[in-house]
């Protein structure tokens, strides 16, 4: 027979492995870039290069030139 | 909360864009400071009125030249004078992006980035100015087609083929439009016999200055110091003679693009004949230049809408983008 004290040390300590093994898992399945991961920041990367998302940076500033063209600036 | 922020540190002019506010400044890299005290006396546009006319205590300098800073210390104070200016205090830390030559050295790209973190700045990073233009130039880059942008600043002139948002060849000398206003000087100083300033070139270059011959051409009375006598004299000088004199600068940037034509991979030489390259910068304005680099290389040229300010058009749009963009910093991608 294993006393109580010795069964819940083993108990604890087969916890605390599971524990451990199951956060590893955890954290490479994290750093682990998904096939798609890639594919998916490309795309994102490209679509902030698209004509559409740069219009509002440069149409802006033809704004603000049509606006220099009025009244002089005090 | 600070507003991030892209610099286009030029050695000519400096351009700052405040994220969701547009271009905030523009005015020329000039810094006067008194040499007793090192105190900075003024920044930009009163600056560089003073070029050339200071008393001995005074000095108004370009800190940058070639793109390079030439000065560390008096950089540093530059930047921290334009973020103060632009809103930037001790409590308000932006995060700033800047441009910078391609060419640009490991020590170089760190004192730029130290430059700009001890002016006030939370994160420095900084961007290729060819890469910069073509953002700001509004080409497709986005798509598979090469597109070619051809940057002539005052100090640097940088061609590069740029495709799906990376580079795909890319060539950078360090001659500029400033090298064009000192074979001005040289000129004069040798044929004439007189001597004129920077400015006074810089005004030939833009008055009468062409890269290749042009319809209408007139020449111009120049103002100078006469070398042996020493007193003020006028002479006339012809475009002719102005294109004779820059001849050897222009021919350096055209070679350069024709360079990195020939680094271009075959597929993409098509693109460029439909499509042709486009100039950025102020080195750009140069009557002739698109026509010359035509008639060398045989592919169509085209100028920007906004050539002088592409670059830091193109850094904002990074800006605004920042962590979708963060890929296209120098450090990233090294």
């Amino acid at each position: 027979m294993i006393p109580a004290q010795t069964a819940v040390v083993i108990f604890a300590l087969l916890a605390l492995g599971c524990g451990a093994a199951l956060a590893t898992i955890l954290f490479r399945q994290q750093r682990q870039t998904g096939i798609y991961d890639g594919i998916e920041n490309f795309r994102r990367h490209i679509d902030a290069l698209s004509p559409e998302a740069r219009r509002n940076v440069v149409s802006k500033q033809t704004q603000m030139r049509g606006g220099d063209r009025g009244e002089p600036r005090p | 909360m600070a507003r991030d922020l892209a610099i286009d540190l030029g050695t000519a002019n400096t351009l700052v864009y405040m994220k969701g506010r547009g271009i905030v400044l523009n005015e020329p890299s000039v810094i006067a400071v008194n040499r007793k005290t090192s105190e900075v006396l003024a920044t930009g546009h009163e600056a560089w009125n003073m070029i050339g006319r200071t008393p001995g205590y005074i000095v108004a300098v370009r800190p940058l030249r070639g793109g390079a800073i030439t000065d560390f210390d008096i950089t540093e104070r530059m930047i921290r004078l334009l973020l103060q200016r632009v809103g930037v205090s001790r409590f308000t830390r932006p995060k700033v992006v800047i441009c910078v030559p391609s060419a640009i050295t490991e020590v170089e790209r760190r004192a730029v980035t130290d430059a700009t973190r001890r002016a006030g700045a939370s994160d420095a990073q900084l961007i290729e100015q060819p890469m910069a233009a073509a953002i700001g130039a509004e080409l497709p880059i986005d798509e598979p087609v090469g597109n070619m942008v051809i940057d002539i600043g005052g100090g640097t002139s940088e061609t590069a083929v740029i495709s799906l948002g990376g580079v795909v060849a890319l060539e950078a000398i360090r001659v500029g439009s400033f090298d064009i206003d000192a074979a001005i000087q040289t000129y004069v100083r040798r044929e004439h016999g007189i001597a004129i300033g920077e400015r006074t070139a810089e005004e030939i270059k833009i008055q009468i200055g062409t890269a290749a011959p042009m319809p209408n051409e007139r020449g111009a009375q120049v103002r100078g110091r006469d070398l042996v006598t020493g007193l003020p004299k006028n002479i006339d000088l012809s475009a002719e003679e102005v294109r004779f004199a820059i001849d050897e600068v222009v021919s350096q940037i055209v070679q350069s693009v024709t360079r990195c034509l020939s680094k271009v991979p075959p597929e993409m030489a098509q693109d460029f004949l439909q499509r042709g390259m486009y100039l950025v910068g102020g080195g750009g304005l140069l009557r002739g230049l698109s026509q010359r680099i035509e008639r060398e290389t045989d592919v169509p040229v085209r100028m920007s809408p906004m050539p002088l300010e592409a670059v830091v058009l193109g850094a904002g749009h990074c800006v605004e983008n920042y962590q979708v963009l963060r890929s296209m910093f120098m450090g990233a991608r090294r």
